[in-house]
């Protein structure tokens, strides 16, 4: 539900209101949280609120392989304005002869949230963003501790680095930094994996395809059709390590990262074994997924099969797509889910406490709905606000549906998207048919990106279409129940990523999330933390774990708003 | 197939068929039912199907158009020629257009059991809910038959049946205690449930069955090490791979049996699209039925060669050149596998024939040369090299392959010219880049060698590529630049690495530079 303008306090080191909002009651009010039996839950408001975008995939005819990965999205505030603008990758024209200038570039929609609306305004040209590479995926953090949000871009082609100038504009680094992977790069992570207090880069790579390699694939009929990474060599992943002066080392040869090939297409930063220090998760399509487990010297080690997290729970490779964290037993560890490709399952592995995992997809539910689709962007977040992360998958499929052949579809690609409910214990069920006509929409999703676009202390989700418009599901009755909000920034800088926090409910229940903003399929999440509180009310107890493990914890929080706290 | 026994009509040209005045309807023309118990059945496009896969598909929709028009047809008869058309599409992967045909063979033949059968199969793959219906109806029809209580039993666990699906397992167990894939499946409800060590006497038990399946190494490994037994874990992680077990299934098999074209274009579609395991599977069941064709033989060599078979992709490839000695790609991929199993002399033969049959056959030309190379035989790997270039003067290994030849003849600054040229031609590529800076680094010529600019470019490919070949060129300009030191160090990086990545065969080569560089020497051997 929307409130019109949110309440904001502030606490900690650093203080920052938003403008426009008065300062908060000590207890929002209490309102249950009831299943909804009728009005949509999501509402698809891309177009009405100036959302105006629509993926070009460049199909030529011959079937290039990047043609059918689509791109993602990314929701930042890059004018500090205290809304989330939202950035769109874009393909385009794509062949041996096609050149950047070709292309109609990323897209940069500014945020004008009047009264509790999202109005969006192109500002691409006026943020002097020229992103024309062929889009894949988008990554967000304050790179260089400025305290603004800069982008790291994702192509089939040489990725861009643009930092944030703080005036609405942005500046392309990619050359001084040296972050310019010229891989077929799929997602990107930001993560301070050596602690140092500065953002390093974890790039996903995905296969050696190139013009002068492409494969003619068919489908079983015989048709053309796209390939698969199995037709393609795998390519090694990237680390760059941040050194503080606006350059990074590449360190993916001394940090073991480039001891394991895979084809990249998720990743995911979490401290998944509880020591303080972030590792990684990376989804490798049709290839044995990794676990990078961080060693503490700057080097990992890779424990996917032992983890449980590498393969299927029959042991087969499973081709994985978008992946997220979360905490979704509220155990206070961080489990992962994670799309397939249709007749696999859609995967949860659950953790045990110790970065070890238990594979949980038919035993949550979530298993055997999805073995008709192809997903991609998925999301772990709360979207009915009871404490308890819900599911979103984001489908399209790769390869052409012969359902939809048989009835003429020039584009036979396209799937409905699905979302779950966690019942609270450890059980989901499929609610799309009830979520809104948003989900009746049949098409080729690709990325997905989470966040509160309303500010009205719900989640709100964008989905980027491999051929498509763009989609905008305004979240109805995220906030019904009440929320609590909160924002960390580091010391000096913008976000502060990895941070752990903990609100301990009225009701005993304990919910932990952690700030971090890539996750998904090739997109960059908000980073701001909500945690529903399913009508108990506030005020809440809260505790916050910085990345340099300092640790505090505030009684008696207000419910109903977000809270921006500071410090490292 | 039954197509023999259903009409001489069929056995004859399809235009002898028809009568005066009765022209056939075009062959994706919907067929429409008899009576209201049937549905209409819409065929699907079926253009880019093989010509002999298309007119396979094509006679059966005809010959149940001509059912249809008899006049006195039984509805077994009818319901057969429904079900032959069901398993046509079915087998040439349209299983969205087999459901239709299936259904009216079954509404027609409704104690049958394979119309059931074959219906849940492709309702599964159509992701359809009433899957589970249909094999659950077959199940009933052949209460004993193992590949249908496991479809079931599968469609019911991944439903959320657990208790339902354990049944099933277990009446399977009881046709055949040594059903691997009933045990796998009990496997996976006590690891649902919790149940540890159940799990993990049940994964033995499957493995005992079948020890071939040795997927199954993998949740047993996660059993144990939930057990916290991971010395026991990670020994069954070091066995793991990806067969899994399977059930005898006659009457699926029946869908495309005796049909090698129906499983050749399914081998082939997958290895087109990178799945050599189901493609080689397919591909030699195609051979089995049609063993005098040389050309599945090709593509199920292809597909065992990816696999890493290389002994098996030989066989096949001998037996092709014996069915087909004149076609050069059989004698150029005949090589190719000689080649990677060592055999050079006999690669070395097969890649000439291969060339002399196809003088234009460019990568049996850059093969022959590259391996001529290694062999050591210079002056020709330059002949068939210069040939190559000729006929494809962009081709993107050719010049570097050229230089390595003319180093081995000492002409050096005709070696640089070669990669240069291949540089002006592909910038971008990296492993040109990595040439100039190995040539840079190792040239015995100190005029044309350039060990700062050898280190420079080494560095920035070992930044950018990373891979242990660019730590060694490191290592190369170091020595070169006369800091052994720092050699020493880069070249244990790149054996490290190479460890690390599983890269083989260089170890001995790359231990002689250490022990050189330790030595205050440049490697005399190093090449590319």
């Amino acid at each position: 539900m929307r409130n019109g303008c949110r309440r904001v306090v502030s606490f900690g080191i650093g203080l920052l209101t938003l403008p426009g909002c008065h300062q908060p009651d000590s207890a929002a009010p209490v309102v249950a949280v009831e299943a909804t039996t009728s009005g949509d839950w999501f509402v698809e408001i891309a177009a009405a609120s100036g959302l105006e975008f629509v993926h070009d995939r460049g199909a030529t005819g011959r079937y290039y392989f990047p043609e059918i990965g689509g791109a993602g999205a990314a929701l930042f505030d890059y004018d500090g304005d205290g809304d989330l603008d939202v950035y769109l990758v874009q393909g385009g024209a794509l062949g041996p002869d096609r050149a950047a200038a070709d292309r109609a570039g990323d897209r940069l929609f500014r945020n004008d949230l009047a009264a509790g609306v999202p109005r969006f305004v192109d500002v691409t040209a006026e943020a002097g963003i020229d992103a024309r590479g062929y889009g894949v995926g988008a990554a967000t953090a304050d790179v260089d501790g400025d305290g603004d949000v800069d982008l790291y871009l994702t192509n089939f082609g040489r990725n861009q680095l643009l930092s944030n100038n703080g005036d609405g504009t942005f500046s392309d680094r990619t050359d001084e930094s040296g972050t310019g992977e010229p891989r077929w790069s799929s997602s990107a992570c930001f993560l301070d994996f050596d602690r140092d207090g500065r953002l390093d880069l974890y790039v996903a790579n995905y296969t050696n395809f190139g013009f002068d390699n492409h494969k003619d694939c068919r489908s079983r009929t015989g048709n053309h059709d796209y390939c698969g990474p199995q037709s393609y060599e795998p390519e090694p992943d990237r680390l760059y390590r941040n050194l503080g002066d606006g350059r990074f080392a590449d360190v993916s040869a001394s940090s073991g990262i480039v001891s394991h090939y895979g084809a990249g297409l998720g990743v995911v930063s979490a401290d998944f074994d509880g020591d303080a220090w972030p590792d990684l998760f990376v989804a490798n399509d049709q290839m044995a997924n990794f676990l990078w487990m961080n060693r503490h010297d700057g080097t990992f080690d890779e424990q996917g099969l032992l983890s449980g997290t590498a393969l299927g729970a029959d042991g087969s490779m499973e081709a994985s797509m978008g992946v997220d964290a979360g905490d979704i037993d509220n155990d206070g560890d961080e489990d992962l889910f994670m799309t397939h490709l249709r007749a696999q399952t859609n995967t949860v592995y659950v953790n045990e406490g110790t970065g070890w995992f238990s594979d949980a997809s038919y035993k949550t539910g979530l298993g055997g709905p999805s073995l008709d689709f192809t997903g991609f962007g998925a999301l772990l977040f709360d979207y009915d606000g009871d404490g308890w992360l819900d599911v979103l998958a984001v489908n399209g499929a790769v390869s052409a549906l012969e359902a939809l052949e048989r009835i003429g579809d020039p584009f036979p690609y396209h799937q409905t998207n699905q979302l779950f409910h966690n019942a609270g214990a450890g059980v989901f069920e499929e609610v799309s048919a009830g979520a809104g006509i948003a989900f009746d929409l049949s098409e080729a999703g690709r990325g997905a990106a989470a966040g509160d676009l309303d500010n009205d202390g719900d989640t709100d989700v964008v989905i980027s279409n491999l051929s498509g418009p763009v989609r905008l599901l305004e979240n109805r009755i995220g906030a019904a129940g009440g929320f609590a909000g909160l924002r960390w920034l580091a010391g000096a800088g913008g976000e502060a990523i990895g941070t752990r926090a903990t609100v301990l409910r009225r009701d005993g229940l304990r919910l932990t999330r952690h700030v971090r903003t890539a996750a998904s399929y090739a997109s960059a999440n908000d980073p701001r933390l909500r945690f529903g509180l399913g009508g108990t009310g506030g005020p809440v107890t809260l505790d916050v774990t910085t990345p340099a493990r300092s640790r505090t914890r505030w009684s008696d929080v207000p419910a109903g708003a977000y809270l921006v706290g500071r410090g490292d | 197939m039954r197509l023999v026994a259903v009409g001489a009509c069929l056995l004859s040209a399809l235009a002898a068929c028809d009568r005066p005045g009765d022209r056939s309807p075009a062959p994706g023309a919907v067929i429409e039912p008899r009576d209201e118990r049937l549905e209409p059945v819409t065929p699907p496009d079926l253009a880019s199907l093989e010509a002999s896969a298309r007119q396979a598909v094509e006679r059966r929709q005809l010959f149940l158009r001509e059912r249809l028009r008899a006049p006195e047809v039984s509805d077994a008869d009818l319901g057969a020629a429904y079900g032959e058309l069901g398993k046509a599409y079915h087998a040439f992967g349209y299983p969205a257009s087999a459901v239709a045909p299936y259904r009216n063979a079954l509404r027609l033949q409704p104690a049958e059991f394979r119309w059931p059968y074959y219906l849940a199969h492709v309702l599964r793959e159509e992701g359809s809910s009433e899957a589970l219906e249909m094999a659950q109806a077959a199940r009933v029809k052949r209460p004993r038959y193992l590949a249908a209580i496991l479809l079931e039993a599968d469609l019911r666990f991944a439903g959320g049946e657990t208790a339902a699906a354990e049944e099933l397992y277990r009446s399977a167990l009881a046709v055949d205690e040594n059903c691997a894939s009933a045990w796998a499946g009990l496997g996976r409800i006590a690891v649902e449930r919790g149940e540890t060590h159940a799990a993990v006497d049940a994964f033995e038990a499957a493995l005992a069955a079948s020890p071939e399946a040795n997927s199954l190494h993998y949740p047993l490994a996660l059993a144990y090490r939930r057990l916290g037994e991971i010395e026991r874990a990670t020994e069954h992680l070091a066995r793991r791979g990806e067969l899994v077990p399977g059930v005898l299934d006659p009457v699926l098999d029946e869908v495309v049996l005796g049909n090698s074209e129906a499983w050749a274009a399914r081998g082939l579609n997958a290895l087109r699209a990178g799945n050599p395991r189901p493609a080689a599977r397919d591909l030699a069941r195609a051979v089995a039925l049609a063993p005098e064709r040389h050309d599945i033989r090709l593509h199920l060599g292809a597909a065992l060669a990816r696999l890493g078979d290389l002994e098996g992709a030989l066989a096949q490839y001998r037996t092709a050149a014996e069915l087909e000695p004149g076609a050069a790609t059989v004698h150029y991929n005949l090589g190719f596998v000689l080649g990677r199993l060592g055999r050079t002399e006999e690669a070395l033969a097969a890649l000439t024939r291969a060339v002399e049959l196809d003088p234009t056959h460019k990568a049996a030309r850059s093969t022959l040369g590259r391996r001529l190379t290694r062999s050591g035989r210079h002056e020709e790997a330059l002949e068939q090299l210069d040939a190559l270039l000729e006929i494809d003067p962009n081709h993107l290994s050719g010049r570097l392959w050229r230089s390595r030849a003319l180093m081995g003849l000492g002409r050096h600054r005709e070696a640089l010219r070669a990669i240069e040229d291949h540089l002006a031609l592909h910038p971008q590529e990296p492993f040109g880049r990595h040439v100039r800076a190995r040539f840079l680094a190792i040239c015995p010529d100190p005029a044309l060698r350039d060990p700062a600019q050898a280190l420079t470019e080494a560095l920035a490919l070992a930044g950018s590529e990373g891979t242990f070949e660019h730590l060694r060129t490191v290592a190369m300009a170091e020595a070169a630049g006369g800091d052994f030191a720092a050699a020493i160090d880069w070249q244990r990086r790149a054996i490290a690495l190479a460890e690390q990545t599983g890269a083989s065969g260089l170890e001995a080569e790359m231990a002689a530079e250490l022990e050189a560089y330790a030595a205050g020497r440049t490697s005399a051997r190093a090449t590319w």
